[in-house]
């Protein structure tokens, strides 16, 4: 019944789901996180497609089994009602796709050979099981509670890995698409940029920690798709790069967020503050991992960047770049909501003491940092693996000269010799910021404002980043995009599915003479209409 | 060896009670064991026709097939399983007679090739129900007996009317001559017959339009019984129902019938099951809506489809079996079945059995639910029924909402009551997890028996679209 193959895509997307979950394993769920990675290599290394939706369906409900442990029950609802409605898309997609090929092989999948509806109807049915894994905007409803609510090192999975798995499926399945039909990439393409927009400003207005990047995760899945859409040779280097980068960056941030609630019990931004110089070493990490998040040059971050803005310069889509680039660039306000929120700023009134940090939370971290960094000196680095796995698919070889050069149709970059340049002059600016900070006087305290002519009282925080991301529905198209829920729509839904229940269940309540008289009547009316 | 002892056997236990009157419990055990095994050793010999010496047309004839074999193996199989369930409780005579009346019943309708044997054994798996139905022996039992055995008065007023009208026309009884000369029977005539059998199998098969009795009646009764009701009784009436339909070659259009009747049976159940709050009512709509899957599945007349409809029959049977006996275990030591008591108990193992039997009914892998799904699906697409296809996935849906939202219920409440279940009853419930799990994992040896049973059931049928 299981058939497996191993091949270069499997290895990426394995390797990375093995570094993930081994980093973050502890004795309490360890039986639970091994079933998911389990069936996580049973998706990736499946060549046939019943064993990929049996990995698929096991890791549905694994992770259901371990999010059950700290869930609220609607969000444990929520969560399996749209992985199992992915689920069953995607059963729907093989079980079409099997009437046509006639066979259950990955490897005879053709899809030129199904008529047009087919093609749309597999293309369809599978995306919608990617949009709900990757948390594309519409069906993105479970994922922010669920991240949210979920143990601080389950997030970390969820985000990190769970979330891929959509990835792998659509390059697995649909990359292979004859090129003259495309109109539902045409849609993927900019359903992918509009998540990106849409959950960059959701992030930045939220105020727990774990929400922030939830919708973080949802925006950078979004480049993703966006990526993956333009089906060509560079914008399939583009989405994997993301991948990496994106699997590595949520894993330290999300392992260092877990860190600070371990640590301090808090897990909102208006609890926290002020953290620097208590935990030094937590807030390095995390900046290291923010720059990566942003995509800002230098660390591994941009070059998956690099090679989207790329990929969409040479496909000239302008606007799908403006519009990618407009919510990058958003990104950057969450990522300092991030630094500040924890580590800035003013410490708390009503400040607790802190708990020893577990040692155990700095690995991972290290780990992913040190992965970031080894990345932006060797920015090609992955890039024949990910040629490799283009040519699989049938695109064309990648350029490839020597590790530290990353190429792109519009030129290329070598990332050993920007980042010791950026070495040296970031030496530079920190000594000489230490000089003019050993002459700067440290202020009283937070409060120290009386020029203004009011004392505000000691629990006030006046700090300008504090609250961060609340002004931003004042401004008008930002408001409106902050007003839109989906979850309106699902929540209706539910409404009218539960009224049609109980109408329908009124039927099981009918008397036996109701019953007999409608039985009599129904063969009388079969009898005189006949058949 | 003669297909008479699958009858005589129980029934000679139930006349010969007085004298063990306090062992009925082992006496019941054994007895479905040795049916059991008998039932297996039965396999070499397909397919086995036995004619018990009247004059035509009262002769009494059986005939093992090899989709009879496959129920009779199925209905002695739940029969062990529910009477190694009840060995550690007393000796109770209603039990036993009831019990095993029904065995008699249900193997004698899936065994008889004649017409007015069926109807007796359509009466005798009937009078059984009503006995099960009414074990409780409180208001509520005896008023799901009554309204049960009023419904099943007026099935059988329509399947005599079938038979009588059959016999007055060709004069035979016979289910092989039936089919040879109804063609020669006017065709307003055999609409009526058609359609009277329609509407006492469709009763019993419990069928939307004419199923509106179910839930009471599983609500009514033990938990353990509905088990048994899901597990033989409605099974044995969708096998006799499609297999006159096939016999008697009815028309594509009356099977469309058939379909789009299935089609509601399975939605409208599924729908119904949403907001319920009862468990023995929520796994009594979850078994019509698998019934209505299974009618759906054979109602296409299609070999492949016919094969995924008798591997879901017997995995459904298994799950629900598995389900209602552990539903029974709650229901004794905490004294509700509702959803409620979800949150009241704690047992990892239950936690387990529950788990399992939902998602082997939701069709998730790796439990054989699934194998029985896709073999399903790979049925319809190869047909090219979309339509078919999307209602299945959509009100899967469904069905996976209420089933976790008592899944959910194991972690809520606060003072749980300790259930611990002793060895025998972790055999027989790890048995039954283990199977579902094998069936999920290698379908194929039972998907090969199926599709022989397939074969045998459709005989002729598809020649004549």
């Amino acid at each position: 019944m299981l058939h497996f193959e191993a091949t270069l895509l499997g290895h990426l997307f394995f390797g990375l789901s093995l570094l993930v979950i081994v980093a973050l394993l502890r004795k309490n769920d360890g039986l639970w996180h091994l079933l998911l990675l389990g069936s996580l290599g049973i998706i990736f290394y499946a060549s046939s497609l019943v064993t990929l939706f049996i990995g698929w369906e096991m890791m549905g409900w694994s992770g259901y089994f371990i999010l059950s442990k700290t869930a609220r029950v609607s969000t444990l609802q929520r969560y399996i009602l749209f992985n199992l409605g992915g689920a069953f898309a995607l059963l729907g997609a093989i079980a079409l796709l099997f009437s046509f090929m006639g066979s259950m092989m990955l490897c005879d999948i053709d899809l030129t050979l199904l008529p047009v509806w087919a093609l749309h109807s597999v293309s369809a049915l599978v995306l919608i099981a990617v949009f709900v894994k990757s948390g594309i905007i519409g069906a993105h409803d479970w994922v922010v509670d669920s991240y949210q609510e979920a143990s601080p090192l389950f997030s970390a999975v969820l985000s990190a890995i769970l979330s891929k798995a959509g990835i792998y499926l659509f390059i697995v399945l649909l990359l292979k698409q004859p090129h003259d039909e495309r109109v539902l990439f045409e849609l993927m393409a900019w359903l992918g940029a509009i998540t990106s927009v849409v959950a960059t400003f959701k992030a930045i207005s939220q105020d727990e920690i774990k929400r922030l990047l939830a919708y973080s995760s949802i925006a950078q899945l979004g480049y993703i798709i966006t990526a993956l859409s333009l089906m060509q040779a560079y914008a399939l280097e583009a989405a994997l790069y993301h991948t990496v980068i994106h699997t590595l960056v949520k894993l330290l941030l999300f392992v260092n967020v877990a860190a600070i609630m371990a640590i301090t019990g808090k897990e909102r931004f208006s609890e926290l503050g002020g953290l620097l110089y208590r935990v030094p070493l937590l807030f390095v990490l995390l900046v290291i991992g923010i720059i990566a998040l942003a995509g800002m040059p230098l660390l591994g971050g941009f070059n998956g960047k690099f090679l989207l803005y790329t990929a969409l310069l040479e496909e000239k889509r302008a606007l799908l770049l403006a519009t990618v680039m407009f919510s990058s660039a958003s990104a950057f306000l969450y990522c300092y909501k991030l630094v500040y929120g924890i580590y800035l700023g003013q410490r708390p009134h009503d400040e607790s003491p802190l708990h020893v940090s577990p040692k155990s939370y700095y690995i991972p971290q290290l780990l992913s940092a040190a992965l970031l960094i080894l990345l932006g000196f060797l920015p090609a680095l992955p890039t024949p693996l990910f040629s490799a796995i283009g040519v699989e698919a049938g695109f064309s070889a990648l350029e490839f000269t020597k590790p530290s050069i990353l190429n792109s149709p519009f030129g290329s970059f070598n990332g050993a010799v920007l980042m010791s340049a950026f070495g040296v002059v970031f030496v530079l600016i920190l000594g000489l910021l230490q000089r003019v900070h050993s002459k700067a006087k440290a202020a009283q305290n937070a409060q120290d404002i009386s020029y203004c002519g009011e004392v505000p009282k000691a629990g006030v925080n006046l700090h300008f980043g504090y609250g961060m991301g609340h002004e931003l529905g004042r401004i008008g198209f930002i408001a409106f995009i902050l007003r839109r829920q989906s979850r309106r729509f699902w929540d209706y839904l539910n409404l009218i599915v539960g009224d049609l229940s109980i109408l329908l269940r009124s039927l099981y309540a009918l008397g036996t003479q109701h019953i007999l008289l409608l039985s009599l009547l129904g063969f009388t009316l079969l009898l005189l209409g006949g058949l | 060896m003669s297909l008479l002892l699958f009858i005589l056997l129980p029934l000679l236990a139930i006349f010969l009670m007085p004298f063990y009157r306090a062992y009925l419990h082992y006496v019941s055990t054994v007895l479905s064991m040795a049916l059991f095994g008998l039932a297996l050793t039965c396999k070499a010999a397909l397919p086995l026709v036995e004619r018990v010496a009247v004059d035509l047309p009262l002769a009494i004839t059986f005939e093992l097939s090899s989709v009879s074999w496959l129920l009779v193996t199925l209905f002695t199989l739940s029969m062990s399983l529910f009477s190694l369930y009840h060995l550690r409780f007393s000796s109770n005579k209603a039990l036993f007679v009831g019990t095993n009346m029904l065995l008699v019943g249900v193997i004698g309708l899936v065994l008889s090739r004649d017409i007015f044997n069926i109807y007796i054994f359509f009466e005798i798996s009937s009078i059984s129900a009503y006995l099960l139905t009414s074990l409780n022996q409180d208001a509520k039992a005896y008023g799901g007996a009554i309204r049960y055995m009023i419904i099943g008065a007026f099935a059988s007023l329509f399947f005599l009317l079938s038979i009588m009208l059959i016999y007055l026309t060709i004069g035979v009884l016979d289910l092989q001559m039936i089919a040879q000369r109804f063609n020669l029977i006017d065709e307003q005539v055999q609409y009526l017959i058609l359609l009277s059998l329609f509407i006492a199998l469709g009763i019993k098969t419990e069928l939307f339009g004419l199923n509106f009795w179910v839930p009471d009646v599983y609500q009514a009764s033990r938990s353990a019984v509905s088990g048994l009701f899901s597990a033989m009784l409605s099974k044995s009436y969708l096998f006799l129902l499609f297999h006159l339909a096939y016999l008697l070659h009815v028309s594509t259009s009356q099977m469309a019938f058939l379909t789009l009747v299935a089609a509601l049976t399975f939605a409208v159940a599924e729908f119904s099951a949403l907001k319920s709050r009862e468990t023995k009512r929520i796994f009594a709509f979850s078994t019509l809506g698998q019934i209505g899957l299974i009618a759906l599945a054979l109602s296409y007349g299609d070999t492949a489809l016919t094969e995924a409809a008798l591997f879901l029959i017997i995995v459904h049977a298994l799950a629900k079996l598995m389900l209602f006996l552990a539903l029974d275990l709650l229901e004794r030591r905490l004294g509700s079945t509702k959803s409620e008591i979800f949150a009241r108990f704690e047992s990892l193992f239950l936690m387990a059995v529950f788990t399992v039997g939902a998602l082997s009914l939701l069709g998730i892998p790796p439990f054989a639910g699934f194998a029985a799904k896709l073999s399903l699906l790979k049925g319809l697409a190869g047909l090219e029924a979309y339509g078919a296809m999307a209602l299945i996935l959509t009100v899967s849906l469904i069905e996976a909402a209420y089933l976790f939202r008592l899944l959910s219920g194991f972690r809520q409440g606060e003072q749980k009551m300790v259930v611990t279940l002793s060895p025998l009853e972790r055999l027989i419930f790890g048995v039954m997890m283990f199977a579902l799990l094998l069936l999920g994992l290698m379908p194929q040896p039972l998907l090969a028996l199926c599709q022989e049973a397939a074969q045998a059931m459709l005989g002729g049928y598809h020649a004549a679209l």
